[in-house]
Order: C-alpha cells, then structure tokens, then sequence
C-alpha cells in the first residue's frame, strides 16, 4: 500500500470512503444535487488531526431516503459496511491501493432533521486512521 | 478473590478513588476542564463568519437573535459521591443546535462539537 512517509500525504478520507462504500451501495457522494436519487449517501469530512505518521479524519455519512424506514434501513447497510472496514481492508482509490490502520465508530448512525419534508435522515460518524504515504 | 479484586485490594485503589471523589482540589479542576471546554466550542463557533445572524421573529413568535447558540452552550455538573466521580457535561440548547452540528437544506455541517472533541481528545468525552 506504498511507504510511510513522514512527508508524506494520506489519501483523501472522503474519496476513500466513496471508493470503499460505492461497490455495495449505491449514490454514495461528497456533494448533494437538490432532488437527489434515493436512497443518497452523501459522505463529509468534518474535523481531524494529523501527527507524522497519519491522517485521523472524523467523517460524517448522511443517509437519505424518503420515508424514516428506509433511511434506517440504508443508515443500517451503510453502518454494517463501515464495520466490515478494517486493517486488512484495500481500498483501490485512483488506481492505487489504499487501506485504514483503524476504524472507529464516533457515533452510530442516527435520526437528525434536515429540514426537508421530503428527506429523512440517519447520521454516524467515524474516525479514520489513514497513514502518509510517500508520494512516488 | 478475582484478578482485578487482588489488584485494587492491592494497591487500595477504592481508597484513592474515594479520596479523589472527595478531593476539592479535583472538583475544582474539573470546573476549570469543564469552562476550557465550553470556551473553545463558543470560540470555534464564533469564529465563522455569520452572514445571515440576525435578529427576526418565527412564527412560533419566538424571537431569535445573533449569539443565542453560543449563549445556550452551558456547563452543567453531575454530582459524584465516594464510589462515583463528579462530573461535567456541556452542551448547547438552542433549538438549531443539530442543524448546525450536522447541518440541514439551509445550512452546512458546521460540527463545533465534533471539532471540540477533536481538540481536547475525546470520542464522546473529555478527560
């Protein structure tokens, strides 16, 4: 998965995770169009660190169906894939293969409001250990 | 006796707990811990830019004006006793607190919470 490097970078946590959960769910994004197609994952990096060794990225993924059953039902199949991420995981992004030297889950996906009575929405949150690697 | 018994037996680690529940000297640090934390959420908040903060009336007739979010952002403290240690929780009461945290149609993910539990450590607390 290439060499640590101090001065190095890690691979962007949100197209990473675009690239890990695309396979297996469908309209996973960083951006959201008005009137998306059903069920979106629309996935954000919101705060995180870096020492030098890796990137700690917490990233939020929004589910977003159109009734609150099938928003936790998309929330549940997205949360039962970040699970299944770990330190074996590869992940091709860019056609390189990247991987995570941790996963943690900050918060389990939840309702949260969106103000639009024609979306509901289920939030979690994870962190991400993503190591810098040299940049060849 | 378990491991964990022989251990705390051991090293009377129920007697520094409870010394430490009792301590003032603890529980005034936890207050300072506790406004840290309250300061750097208000701060991190207060430090984007607001171009809509203003002042108007819902029509709940509740009147909304600049600064109610980080004016609702409040320390409050758990008692603790010998076998339990005090605590401090902070959070923000204002009724668009989730919008901004994790953000809605007219409003990005501003996550200050998250961003304050970044920077003092924690997944869900501080310590």
């Amino acid at each position: 998965m290439g060499l640590l490097s101090v001065d190095g970078v890690a691979v962007q946590a949100e197209e990473f995770l675009v690239a890990y959960l695309s396979p297996t769910l469908v309209n996973v994004a960083t951006e959201m169009e008005a009137s998306p197609p059903l069920p979106f994952f629309l996935v954000k990096r919101i705060t995180g660190g870096e020492d030098m060794v890796s990137d700690y990225a917490v990233v939020s993924i929004h589910c977003f169906a159109t009734s609150r059953t099938a928003a936790s039902d998309a929330a549940t199949s997205m949360h039962a894939k970040m699970k299944a991420l770990n330190a074996k995981t590869s992940v091709t992004v860019g056609g390189k293969a990247y991987g995570v030297d941790f996963r943690y889950v900050e918060e389990v996906p939840f309702y949260v409001d969106y103000e639009d009575k024609t979306l509901r929405r289920f939030v979690g949150r994870y962190r991400l250990g993503l190591r810098l690697l040299k940049v060849l | 006796m378990s491991l964990q018994g022989l251990v705390q037996s051991c090293f009377a680690v129920g007697a520094i707990e409870a010394e430490m529940n009792a301590s003032p000297q603890v529980a005034l640090e936890l207050m300072h811990k506790a406004e840290k934390v309250r300061e750097f959420w208000v701060d991190y908040w207060e430090a984007f830019d607001h171009p809509h903060s203003r002042v108007h009336t819902l029509r709940s007739g509740y009147v909304e004006r600049p600064g109610d979010y980080s004016a609702s952002i409040k320390v409050k403290f758990i008692e603790g006793n010998a076998v339990r240690p005090m605590k401090a929780r902070v959070t923000a009461h204002d009724y668009k607190a989730h919008w901004i945290e994790y953000g809605s149609v007219h409003m990005p993910e501003f996550a200050p919470r998250a961003a304050t539990l970044e920077y003092f450590g924690g997944g869900t607390t501080v310590s």
